[in-house]
């Protein structure tokens, strides 16, 4: 087995001195083709990414916000997860960008009691994961000639989407990006039925064939996109492409999953691991 | 009131667009090759200031990213050229063996330094397709080749890498 997503992880860990992007601007401030004018339009374009990037960071920190405008009029959608804190903490190895979500309104103080302690434990452990991850990059860096003090901070997001908030399920998830390295996007799902008040498995929603069903649903799904969009691409589909790494071939146990808007199971497979990577995380609504 | 843009001033803000959002891919692959931090930078910079003087005669945008590699391949490889550091491999068998340097020690070889080892065509299509995510027909037009030579080569590649970590 050829572990790409490793050796991916590896090449994104490659350290980029800061001195780069300075150079790079200067450069493009000294050659403009068309004389004195195109440095202005760059600056204009510079503000105006300056305002995309502000706008996606807006959107991307305060998922809160978002999740507020999901869970207000929309159809049955009910608001249970709030931020429960939002924090910035920075040094000069990393910037950690924390929301944390909770649960509420449930009437159900045990339930909410042991699923905000979990998520909170979640996020913990992520932090820890990822603090390792900085310091066994600079490390690297360190051991490669880098100079510490112009390291580039690391970047650490984690934030919260809500998938499914009715009057039965509730169903978020909590990811993680690190340096914008897409192969550090990491996430969790909680998939809750709030009669009950448990964690919801596949056996729940899908029945004791849960496996088979799903399975079948996900292999007829593959062959029916990779035949009607060549750009979609599944290891081991068609044989076009053997690329070291084994497709799907069914279920796992503890498969990743959320519940959708119209209450549909859809399955999440992570990135890299049916597909190649340009093809994100492959998702399949199980009807 | 905006005036309608020419293609080439287009062309233009979508290059300096890409030269901000994607300097870091182009360093790393840069730096694939030539594995020093002062010289990948020198090689971005170069391939950055061609792709600028150049950027007026590139007809559709939608080929601006694999162009651009393909700058930047060159440069690098005219680099380890000049440098004499370029080990020509002409067209190796697949039963040739990839030895690991016997500096290494009993730690086990990852997949990462078993790529840096490929012969550098091989190891250009694994770092295009497997590490910058591109499609084997962007592979194909970066490398300027047909997308079967492409896929043959990229397979190629790969069973050496199997043989390789079956060996280890």
């Amino acid at each position: 087995m050829l572990d790409w997503k490793e050796a991916k992880k590896q090449y994104d860990e490659i350290p980029v001195p800061e001195e780069l992007s300075e150079r790079l601007e200067r450069v493009i401030l000294a050659h403009s083709p068309a004389g004195k004018r195109r440095p202005y339009r760059y600056r204009i374009l510079l503000a105006a990414a300056a305002i995309l990037i502000l706008f996606i960071t807006e959107l991307n920190v305060n998922t809160g916000f978002a999740a507020q405008v999901d869970s207000i009029p929309v159809l049955g959608q009910i608001s249970r997860i709030f931020v429960f804190k939002n924090y910035v903490q920075q040094d000069e190895r990393k910037i950690l960008n924390v929301t944390v979500p909770e649960l509420k309104n449930t009437g159900n103080d045990d339930l909410e009691n042991r699923v905000n302690n979990e998520i909170r434990m979640k996020i913990n452990e992520i932090i820890r994961e990822a603090e390792k991850n900085v310091e066994e990059c600079m490390e690297a860096y360190l051991k490669t000639g880098g100079n510490e003090s112009e390291f580039t901070p690391w970047i650490i997001d984690i934030n919260y989407d809500i998938k499914c908030s009715d009057e039965q399920f509730l169903s978020f998830e909590i990811w993680k990006t690190e340096s914008l390295a897409s192969s550090y996007f990491e996430r969790y799902f909680y998939n809750i039925d709030l009669e009950t008040g448990k964690e919801l498995t596949l056996r729940d929603l899908l029945g004791p064939d849960y496996a088979e069903i799903a399975t079948a649903e996900i292999k007829s799904q593959i062959e029916q996109r990779t035949k009607t969009d060549p750009d979609q691409l599944f290891y081991d589909y068609g044989k076009e492409e053997p690329e070291g790494v084994k497709g799907f071939e069914k279920l796992s146990e503890n498969q990743m999953f959320y519940i959708n808007k119209e209450g549909n199971v859809v399955i999440v497979f992570e990135k890299y691991s049916i597909a190649p990577g340009y093809m994100g995380c492959p998702e399949f609504v199980i009807r | 009131m905006w005036k309608r843009k020419s293609t080439a001033s287009k062309n233009y803000e979508l290059f300096v667009e890409m030269i901000g959002s994607c300097q870091e891919d182009f360093y790393r692959f840069v730096y694939m090759y030539v594995k020093n931090p002062d010289n990948a930078m020198d090689i971005v910079q170069e391939a950055t200031i061609k792709g600028l003087e150049k950027i007026e005669t590139l007809r559709d945008s939608s080929y601006m990213k694999t162009w651009f590699f393909r700058i930047l391949m060159n440069e690098s490889l005219n680099f380890l050229k000049k440098n004499q550091k370029l080990v020509s491999s002409g067209e190796v068998e697949d039963n040739v063996p990839y030895q690991c340097e016997e500096s290494q020690t009993v730690d086990r070889i990852t997949l990462y330094e078993m790529v840096d080892r490929l012969p550098e065509d091989m190891r250009s299509v694994i770092i295009l397709r497997f590490y910058e995510d591109m499609k084997i027909s962007e592979v194909a037009q970066t490398l300027q080749l047909n997308e079967n030579t492409a896929k043959a080569r990229l397979y190629k590649a790969i069973r050496i890498l199997k043989r390789q970590m079956e060996r280890e």
